[in-house]
């Protein structure tokens, strides 16, 4: 903590912790308690992007502030052109996104009665979302796990709500695998198939995770 | 810009058995969101559950009565799906999907409603991913989707999470408002 932090005291400085501060507080300690995560401010689920997709092939979150975060949450809703929608991580922060590496499990139901296992243990991507024919809409949300811990695998869980170029309306949800032990400080949504996307998704840090 | 996920505590389990994570819950909030990461089990570890029983706010302990219900789906990547589901056990089963002696192997969430409402029973739901290791033939992804409740009108007041020896363990609890 630095010296300047004093909040009102002579001597002793308290004992500063989330949801326990005291002392009488300026606005540079208040800056500096922020920095040490240490200032109480409620408000755990942090913004800390929004991409506005516009009939591009990728939509890429190169700021993870993966030492910070320990889970992340992303929404997304994008409307493809075809080809099919995944996500990917990348290791060298958005300069190439893995296309190996990865395990993943999911559910998947249609309303057309459609019901399954979509399963691979050598899967290219840490969360796929359907084919798509054109004007299919992707919703849904991930959450991902450990990226920026190279002593912790990465772990994404996922439940998106689409259509689907066969299968019309269906739902998804299950987790996936990245094997390496590795930092992973990017993240993408692609589309496989070359197709296009527009829409947007928003990337979140919980904060104290 | 604020948001209503609120955080309550962190806790970094290490070399624990059967930890209770206490203080969490309160009339502050009717949802709770619970993150877990991290998860390394001692030596000899395969492929465990890691259940869970509620704390009784009046009496601090863990309730430990046969009032647990739960069901779950675990996603394999290399098999076919599973369906575990349980009846009045003396605790959630199977609440983070599979745990394992190794670096890391699960990360994954679960929500809880209305724990301290004592005229209520508490329910859980959960996602989590993990890594499946198989004798002979390697690890494999799995990934569970869960349901569970304690079915008992009482407040209760955290957790306890049911595993005999956890090497590392975080976790990180949220009210949403």
């Amino acid at each position: 903590m630095a010296d300047d932090l004093k909040y009102g005291y002579k001597g002793a400085e308290p004992t500063q912790s989330f949801g326990n501060n005291t002392g009488v507080f300026d606005p540079n300690d208040i800056n500096n308690l922020i920095a040490d995560n240490k200032w109480t401010s409620f408000g755990q689920l942090e913004l800390i992007e929004t991409l506005n997709v516009s009939g591009s092939s990728t939509a890429e979150f190169l700021n993870l502030q993966e030492s910070t975060y320990d889970v992340h949450f992303v929404t997304f809703a994008l409307n493809l052109g075809g080809g099919a929608l995944v996500a990917q991580l990348s290791n060298d922060g958005g300069s190439s996104y893995l296309s190996s590496g990865y395990q993943r499990a999911a559910q998947y139901g249609s309303v057309g009665g459609t019901f399954g296992l979509d399963n691979t243990t050598s899967s290219s991507n840490i969360g796929d979302f359907g084919s798509a024919s054109a004007n299919n809409m992707k919703n849904g949300y991930l959450y991902f796990y450990s990226l920026g811990d190279n002593t912790n695998y990465s772990f994404s869980t996922y439940h998106a709500f689409n259509e689907h170029n066969s299968l019309t309306h269906y739902f998804a949800y299950g987790g996936a695998w990245r094997t390496t032990l590795e930092i992973n400080n990017a993240i993408q949504f692609t589309t496989l198939g070359a197709s296009t996307m527009t829409g947007t998704t928003s990337l979140y840090g919980i904060r104290y995770s | 810009m604020a948001t209503n996920l609120q955080f309550i505590k962190s806790v970094e389990v290490r070399s624990s058995a059967n930890p209770e994570i206490t203080d969490i819950f309160s009339d502050e909030y009717d949802v709770y969101k619970i993150y877990y990461t991290k998860i390394d089990l001692g030596t000899g570890f395969v492929n465990a559950w890691a259940n869970l029983r509620v704390i009784n706010a009046t009496t601090g302990t863990p309730d430990a009565t046969s009032n647990y219900d739960s069901a779950g789906q675990m996603l394999y990547a290399h098999s076919t799906s599973g369906d575990n589901r349980y009846t009045n056990l003396t605790a959630i089963t199977n609440a983070f999907a599979y745990m394992n002696t190794g670096p890391g192997n699960n990360g994954g969430e679960i929500t809880v409603y209305s724990p301290f409402d004592s005229g209520s029973y508490t329910f859980f739901g959960g996602q989590g991913s993990s890594a499946f290791y198989q004798i002979g033939s390697g690890s494999y992804n799995v990934a569970s989707k869960s349901i569970g409740v304690h079915k008992v009108e009482q407040s209760n007041s955290g957790l306890q999470i049911l595993i005999s020896d956890i090497t590392t363990m975080d976790i990180a609890v949220y009210g949403v408002k």
